[in-house]
């Protein structure tokens, strides 16, 4: 982030390639379409020139990253759920299990986009994005524990649906 | 939906034993050390945990697994768009609201408007980012080179070396020194000491007795200096000194020595690509060796020499072994950081610069690599670790023009302001990094050298690699 204080435009720049596709990524596995997920890649990046001097290295950058990321996601939902024209119960945008069918419901790729948000949230940014679970609480802004033991039930509700497909 | 709180024992129906609760967390490396011991032993005894961690491990190897959604995307033109219409939007508000203020600031409301008006690109300006730094230019920064260059020719010995041992190093890396005290008086001499002063003559001087030393230290099989364990760095900095002064000179009488020199880096290379350690069973290359008889390979190639590209090939083959998703170059195998990431990243970005088109590394990874060592340019700040700092500048400097980056004049400011000023070490440096145990005087002087002479010299090799 020195660079942003910088105000350099290449830096700027240079950031975005480095981290769009882990963001877009993120996005996608977290449930929301191709262009849902270009919107809100966009959005993070600028956020993160918005609120570039609130950053005081305490975090790994990916972890201040993320956290912008994981809000601009939230306001995309909640603006997609105005959009629809139906109250938003939650900011749980999984994929509804009734939305899946049955054949994919066996994949472990339709078992990730079914888990409970709270739940995929972990797995994806443990798995799929490389952080630590003291990371991911930063990122969640939950205790460590909590990141654990949603790390457990994820697992688990994962291993449900693959030893299902063996028994079949 | 699940509790919050982490509590087995609540579960336990689900749970044939509470310990294998732990079993992802165990899996992914998060238990604390003392925790992790304790689950192993116990899972050594309980087929149920040894179970689910075989499942846990599976699960997330597959998740692992998984490709990306989304694997080729350039958010760079439309978020920087983005950037500018916001930017645009704040100055419209910022209008506003100082065109809605009170008569008491009509004054300063006029002169805000003018100066609004006046921006480059009309009522559109563009994200504000500041200037890039100036290149470096300073009779400050070039008075220190001189001095450089001038101790450097008094502390040489009649043989043409310079003793390690006598100046704080160790003495097996007199021909490495040779090599980096050679490349420094190349890098700057061309007229880097004014021809006024009595000793102008003394760096060519000192240049042609180094090119005959390290010529004489070259063995019956192409190696320069004595055999041993790291015997490569010796011989591949003593062979880019030697091939840059063919470069500059073109005497024919080094092409003998080089041709020696090349053939014996390309029977040293590893099978997989990449250059080890030598004499050690097991000894995988590293990549911090393997930069330099890569340079030595990319530099001989763009001078004409032939019969390269496989060697050449093999030692981006290692770079790629070891990139990382974040454009970092791992020691002997990704994520591995020995001495951290800044010297390796910019020595491996600098091999590829020198390759120009021709670098067989994957599109994505070189991109990743230059921009790391970009970014590590814009935010750099004088590190006080002088070989990773010639290499961040060599790279720095060989980017192509219009990237911006170019060595910050305060940076050659403060390291001249290290520099011995008087006395019988004036123009030299005192060897305070991490390297300057092995190197002494002779590495921080010729380092720092050629730190300051990093423009002319990029010059000079990118006019070698376009022709190459």
């Amino acid at each position: 982030m020195r660079l942003f204080r910088s105000g350099r435009e290449e830096a700027f720049a240079a950031l975005v390639r480095r981290h769009q596709c882990a963001l877009v990524n993120f996005f996608r596995r977290m449930g929301v379409d191709t262009d849902g997920a270009l919107d809100c890649a966009q959005e993070t990046f600028l956020r993160l020139l918005r609120y570039r001097e609130t950053y005081r290295g305490l975090v790994p950058f990916k972890v201040f990253l993320l956290r912008l990321a994981r809000h601009a996601r939230i306001d995309w939902v909640r603006r997609a759920a105005r959009r629809a024209a139906r109250p938003l119960e939650s900011e749980d945008c999984a994929v509804p299990e009734e939305a899946v069918p049955a054949e994919a419901r066996l994949d472990l790729e339709a078992a990730v986009a079914a888990l409970p948000e709270r739940l995929r949230e972990v797995i994806v940014l443990s798995v799929k994005q490389g952080l630590s679970y003291a990371e991911i609480a930063a990122v969640l802004e939950v205790p460590i524990g909590t990141v654990k033991s949603r790390a457990f039930y994820a697992v688990r509700a994962l291993r449900e649906v693959l030893d299902a497909r063996r028994e079949i | 939906m699940h509790g919050e709180r982490f509590d087995p024992r609540e579960d336990s129906e689900r749970l044939a034993c509470a310990m294998s609760a732990n079993a992802a967390a165990f899996v992914q490396g998060e238990l604390l050390p003392e925790t992790a011991a304790r689950f192993a032993r116990h899972f050594e005894d309980c087929a149920h945990c040894r179970d689910e961690v075989r499942g846990v491990a599976d699960v997330i190897s597959r998740l692992a697994a998984l490709p990306d959604l989304c694997e080729d995307v350039d958010l760079v033109p439309r978020v920087m768009a983005a950037a500018a219409r916001e930017s645009a939007a704040k100055a419209r508000r910022v209008r506003l609201a100082w065109a809605t203020s009170g008569a008491v600031a009509a004054l300063a409301l006029a002169a805000a408007a003018l100066a609004w008006l006046h921006l480059p690109g009309g009522t559109t300006p563009p994200v504000e980012f500041a200037p890039p730094p100036a290149a470096l230019s300073t009779a400050e920064a070039s008075g220190a080179a001189a001095d450089a260059l001038l101790w450097l020719a008094r502390a040489q010995e009649p043989s043409g070396a310079w003793s390690a041992e006598r100046w704080g190093g160790r003495p097996e890396y007199d021909v490495a020194l040779t090599g980096l005290a050679l490349l420094a008086l190349l890098g700057g001499a061309n007229d880097a000491v004014p021809p006024e002063r009595p000793e102008a003559a003394a760096p060519r001087a000192a240049r042609e007795r180094a090119c005959a030393y390290l010529v004489g230290a070259q063995g019956p099989e192409g190696r320069f200096g004595p055999q041993f364990s790291a015997a490569l760095y010796n011989h591949s900095i003593a062979a880019v000194a030697l091939i840059e002064a063919f470069g500059c000179s073109r005497a024919e009488d080094l092409r003998g020595p080089i041709d020696r020199a090349l053939a014996y880096i390309r029977a040293h290379e590893s099978p997989a690509g990449g250059w080890a350690y030598l004499g050690i069973a097991g000894e995988d290359p590293n990549t911090a060796l393997t930069c330099w008889p890569l340079q030595a390979l990319l530099l001989a190639r763009a001078l004409g020499w032939q019969g390269l590209d496989e060697a050449i090939r093999g030692g981006f083959a290692h770079l790629e072994r070891v990139a990382d998703a974040r454009g970092r170059l791992g020691y002997r195998r990704a994520g591995d950081f020995l001495y951290g990431e800044g010297t390796l990243a910019s020595m491996g970005a600098l091999c590829v610069l020198l390759a120009g088109d021709a670098s067989p590394l994957q599109r994505d990874v070189r991109a990743r690599l230059l921009d790391a060592v970009m970014l590590a340019g814009v935010a750099r700040k004088d590190s006080g670790d002088l070989y990773r700092d010639f290499f961040l500048t060599a790279a720095l400097e060989a980017l192509p023009r219009g990237r911006g980056v170019r060595l910050p004049a305060e940076v050659a400011c403060s390291l001249s302001a290290r520099q011995v000023r008087a006395g019988a070490e004036r123009g030299s440096w005192e060897p305070r990094d991490r390297w300057g145990a092995a190197g002494g005087r002779v590495y921080a002087t010729s380092v720092a050298a050629l730190i300051l002479g990093a423009g002319e010299r990029a010059e000079r090799l990118s006019r070698w690699a376009a022709k190459g």
